[in-house]
């Protein structure tokens, strides 16, 4: 059985009717990631993951209660604690780091039987929109390893759609689950702000920061997301999403005027237009405006390097972080761990962030990039009382060539420009593949909705998978 | 001391000569990208961030500690259950 | 003549004191003194990656009481920030403390002179670790037990003009932090800390000079000292043509100096900023009032109370509110028999020597046991000296004053007729005695009385017994 060729939900169904073990699914997987090593996807297969397979199929055999992932195998981004196995950030700094207790994520996989398969590639410290700011060597794209895998979470995107692993988790801080996912063809959604635990992930901007799943399918999506969500005493942000919404007969997407202004450019254009014709059968198509939504973007590279500064001064060749040689004084354990310690992009976004707060800047940066972000959260509250989800391309273009934008940092950042605003608002967006660029590699559609109305974002995903998608 | 050596003290990091005069162009481009914040005229009844209610906060209850082996495990370098520095001279 | 006669000194404080918690600020960790190194402590506290700080309640609440207690405001809206700066001791290179939101506003003290402290405000933060400074070889150990023990500052307005203004300030602080169970203020354990600002002002002169800030200052008499030798000091470099530079000085007792501490090349930039991980916290004023009515009442209220109300000598009210606990102890004996005077007595005399030199105690007897001796000894049911031996036996075996007294055949049995019998045996045997109660009863009246209690075993009611001696020896 080609394991890589079924979802998420089929491959635990077909564990619990007993159609085929846990322990094949595992073992054809661990295969398949051998074959692929060369994609440089996956970082690390756990080693004790076949173990745990055969715990859970045991189980079953015995016919103990199970929990609603049972087997099935879930890999997590490189910056996810679980207890016991490495972790690093893709960061030379963190390399010989064990992660000495389990995020919440994990441990809500494990509740439910899922078996943490391994760890993804990514970029370092989740900064970066190609993966290949990492210390493992860049991740390849899956469908033309020439091209990126995109980022930050671009090892969990390219191990789902090369088939290494049904679901991975990633995270999604301004667009580094789903613009990834949109590049490799496959789905990443980006729940609520609050909806999963940041407890146990290694924060990067800790007020847009989520974790969540990248799978093939919104249901596969739905489904994890459903296990990691929920209000968690670890982490005082989190809020009781519940999932649930109200279901309509016929839904209204948005078409936002400024962001298609945007947009107008892309190469990619005409395919949009066309995939958005498609549509007019299914959906009521309206205009909305966000007047201030391309003014995410600058919020974005103020509000997260900031935070990023200050959660990543941690990291000092004190506690765990790998400590220099010959630092016989305080001040050459922090500048020379930390200077040899960090990549460059890290590094530009630690000192981009110190600049925002420093004494003098701060209003003019960081308060002004506060109110900036209220103002456009309240345009999209606007928006939404107008139709049920916003329609969006993932990203201006497809993926792009490995080492084409590496040395522009800002032609970079603007790859984010239809991610960010879901991280700057805070509200659910999913990203799904609808078409093929010209360099034949795919293309992905967004569904922006209201805060906690992630049934209905996954609803309308599930429906444009079946008049608009890619397959 | 220049803006760019001030934010690398900041910063703990330390770049080369070479490094820092890339950096500065760079970063020079990334300011300007983000100073498009500046000019917007911003509404003043915005609202401020959500609160969590006293009432809601965590009770003072007591939970087991992590093993001291477990603090320790990724010490560059520790000592009588303690992480190690080099000498502070304050 | 000194350098200072020409100046005014202008102090202003910063005081820090360890909240009376169970847990520390941000993390379910125990908030206790003394344990071996880094065992208090998780992924929160020792800022491992991936951990999130979760606001302990119990002390957001002892902050309010503690602006409560100060006449602050206590803000309906309150934000945690995130302090910048690299040091060992603080595990996540930042601290978690307040700037722009402080939990309490403004408030003030009285000092015993009529003259009126000014605080700023008092926030909520976080200590951070201890350092152990080994030598070159080994170099420094860092343990984060203390760390994220939650901490209140307190900010004044730079109101004092000498260090017994601070020094009184301080003891008056610390008393109410100490009488509400808020802090306990061991100074000697850094439980609580001061650091002091101050400037000279030349006498009419209305700008304020050049400030210095000392640290370390472990002890009320370090305090003294320290800003006595700072005043002159920087009398001295003004007088002599020197300018005082703006610096941390820290004290150093043994030497009796204060050095300035390695100087930063730059001034700090702490980069202040809304701590993400954290909700501001939203504080409804029916909260407040709930916080209010748990509040006891403060030591100075008390010994006035006990002064004004229960006629005390001042120096027995002094005692008596010295710490909560006697005062609650006291307050509850006298509610269980209303002599406050006689309970005050047993207490300053007879319990207090039981447990001398302890810095922490609980009296061996309960508050219903020592008022139900005190009760039996007033209503002469037993003497003074049978009542401390009953205290003793209390102490030793738990047991309710009343029934032991019985089971010990304590209490007064004697008849009249039996004491009536004793009076004429002596009458008979000691006619002396007979004629010199005639001439004189006043001198041998006590004699009597104790013959009587010799052969009753004290278990004669004495004053029954001075009344049967007045009618058989008329």
């Amino acid at each position: 059985m080609e394991y890589c060729d079924l979802t998420l939900i089929e491959i635990r169904d077909g564990i619990k009717n007993g159609q085929f073990s846990s322990e094949e699914v595992v073992k054809y997987f661990i295969a398949r990631c051998e074959e692929k090593k060369s994609l440089n996807a996956m970082i690390e297969v756990f080693d004790d993951v076949l173990e745990k397979a055969k715990e859970v199929d045991a189980k079953i055999a015995k016919g103990e209660k199970v929990g609603i992932l049972a087997g099935v195998p879930v890999a997590i981004k490189d910056n996810i604690l679980c207890k016991g196995k490495k972790m690093a950030c893709a960061s030379k700094f963190l390399q010989n780091f064990v992660a000495p207790y389990s995020s919440t994520v994990v441990e809500k996989l494990v509740a439910e039987d899922a078996i943490i398969f391994g760890r993804t590639n990514m970029d370092e410290f989740a900064m970066g929109g190609s993966c290949e700011n990492t210390c493992y060597g860049a991740c390849h794209n899956a469908i033309n390893p020439e091209y990126v895998a995109g980022g930050s979470s671009g090892g969990s995107a390219a191990a789902v759609a090369a088939g290494l692993v049904p679901c991975a988790l990633g995270t999604d801080t301004g667009g580094s689950i789903r613009q990834p996912a949109s590049f490799n063809g496959v789905v990443g959604v980006k729940p609520t702000y609050g909806t999963v635990s940041r407890y146990g992930i290694v924060a990067f901007a800790s007020s847009l920061d989520q974790a969540s799943p990248i799978a093939k399918t919104a249901s596969d999506c739905e489904l994890v997301l459903k296990v990691l969500a929920g209000k968690d005493a670890n982490d005082s942000t989190t809020i009781d999403n519940k999932l649930t919404g109200v279901h309509k007969s016929k839904y209204k997407l948005g078409v936002c005027r400024q962001v298609m202004q945007a947009f107008k450019d892309s190469p990619c254009r005409e395919k949009f237009y066309a995939m958005l014709e498609k549509l007019n059968d299914t959906f009521d198509i309206v205009q909305v405006d966000i007047p201030h939504i391309q003014n995410s973007l600058a919020c974005y590279y103020i509000i997260a390097p900031a935070e990023a500064t200050s959660n990543l001064a941690r990291f000092d060749g004190v506690k765990y972080t790998t400590r220099a040689d010959d630092t016989s004084d305080l001040e050459s354990v922090y500048v020379k761990s930390r200077s040899e310690g960090f990549g460059k992009e890290v590094k530009r976004r630690i000192m981009l962030g110190n600049y925002v707060l420093s004494s003098g800047y701060f209003d003019a940066y960081y308060n002004k990039a506060k109110a900036v972000q209220k103002l456009i959260r309240r345009e999209f509250k606007t928006a939404f009382e107008n139709c049920d989800c916003i329609i969006m391309p993932t990203t201006s273009g497809s993926a792009f060539k490995i080492g084409e934008k590496i040395s522009d940092p800002v032609a970079m950042y603007k790859e984010d420009l239809f991610t960010v605003p879901a991280n700057i608002v805070g509200v659910p967006a999913i990203s799904v593949p609808y078409g093929v660029a010209e360099n034949g590699l795919p293309l992905g559609v967004q569904f922006y909705a209201d805060e906690q109305n992630e049934a209905v974002m996954f609803e309308i995903a599930k429906m444009f998978e079946k008049v608009g998608g890619a397959k | 001391m220049n803006k760019i050596e001030h934010l690398e003290y900041l910063s703990k990091l330390k770049f080369s000569d070479e490094e820092r005069e890339k950096f500065e162009k760079e970063f020079d481009d990334v300011l300007a990208f983000v100073d498009e914040i500046k000019a917007l005229e911003i509404p003043q009844d915005l609202g401020r961030d959500k609160p969590i209610a006293l009432a809601k906060l965590r009770e003072d209850e007591p939970k087991e500690s992590m093993s001291n082996e477990d603090v320790l495990q990724n010490a560059p370098k520790q000592k009588d259950g303690c992480y190690v520095t080099p000498l502070v001279v304050e | 003549m000194s350098y200072l006669d020409n100046y005014d000194i202008v102090i202003g404080l910063e005081i820090h004191a360890e909240l009376h918690t169970k847990t520390k600020v941000f993390c379910a960790c125990k908030n206790q003194f003394g344990d071996e190194p880094n065992t208090n402590t998780c992924p929160v506290c020792t800022g491992m990656p991936g951990a999130l700080p979760v606001l302990n309640k119990h002390a957001v609440e002892l902050a309010i009481k503690a602006g409560l207690s100060f006449g602050c405001d206590i803000s309906p809206y309150s934000v945690f920030e995130r302090k910048n700066y690299f040091y060992p001791d603080l595990s996540k290179a930042y601290q978690i403390s307040q700037l722009v939101y402080p939990l309490c506003i403004g408030g003030k003290i009285e000092l015993d002179s009529g003259k009126t402290i000014r605080l700023n405000r008092i926030h909520l933060e976080e200590d951070a670790g201890k350092l152990v400074h080994i030598n070159k070889a080994v170099g420094t150990l860092v343990d984060y037990n203390r760390g994220g023990t939650p901490l209140i500052e307190m900010v004044t307005e730079p109101d004092f003009s000498s260090a017994d203004e601070v020094v009184e300030f301080l003891k008056k602080v610390r008393e109410s932090l100490v009488f509400e169970d808020i802090a306990n203020c061991k100074m000697e354990e850094g439980g609580m800390r001061c650091d002091v600002n101050l400037s000279l002002k030349k006498k009419g002169d209305s700008e304020y000079g050049i400030r210095t800030e000392m640290k370390n200052l472990n002890s009320f008499k370090s305090v003294q000292r320290a800003i006595e030798y700072e005043a002159e000091r920087q009398a001295e470099v003004l007088a002599t043509g020197g300018h005082v530079v703006q610096e941390t000085r820290k004290w150093d007792d043994a030497s009796g100096q204060s050095y300035a501490m390695r100087s930063k090349e730059q001034a700090q930039d702490y980069r202040y900023f809304p701590d993400p991980d954290l909700l501001p916290v939203e504080i409804p004023s029916e909260e407040v009032a709930r916080i209010k009515s748990e509040m006891v009442m403060l030591p100075q209220d008390r010994r006035k109370r006990y002064i004004e109300e229960f006629g005390l000598p001042e120096y027995d009210a002094g005692i008596l509110t010295s710490t909560r606990y006697i005062s609650d102890y006291f307050e509850k004996c006298v509610e269980n028999f209303n002599a406050p005077k006689k309970i005050s007595n047993w207490i300053m005399v007879d319990l207090l020597k039981l447990v001398k030199e302890q810095e922490e105690f609980e009296f061996p007897i309960d508050e219903k046991s020592l008022a139900g001796i005190v009760k039996m000894v007033e209503e002469k049911v037993i003497n003074k000296t049978v009542g401390l031996q009953l205290l003793d036996k209390v102490i030793e075996t738990g047991k309710d004053p009343l029934v032991l007294a019985k089971e010990m055949n304590l209490l007064v049995t004697i008849s009249d007729d039996e004491i009536l019998g004793l009076l004429r045996k002596l009458k008979s045997e000691n006619v002396k005695v007979a004629e010199d109660y005639k001439n004189a009863p006043e001198k041998v009246v006590g004699f009597i009385v104790g013959y009587v209690m010799k052969n009753t075993g004290g278990k004669a009611n004495s004053a029954k017994v001075r009344e049967l001696i007045a009618k058989e020896f008329q």
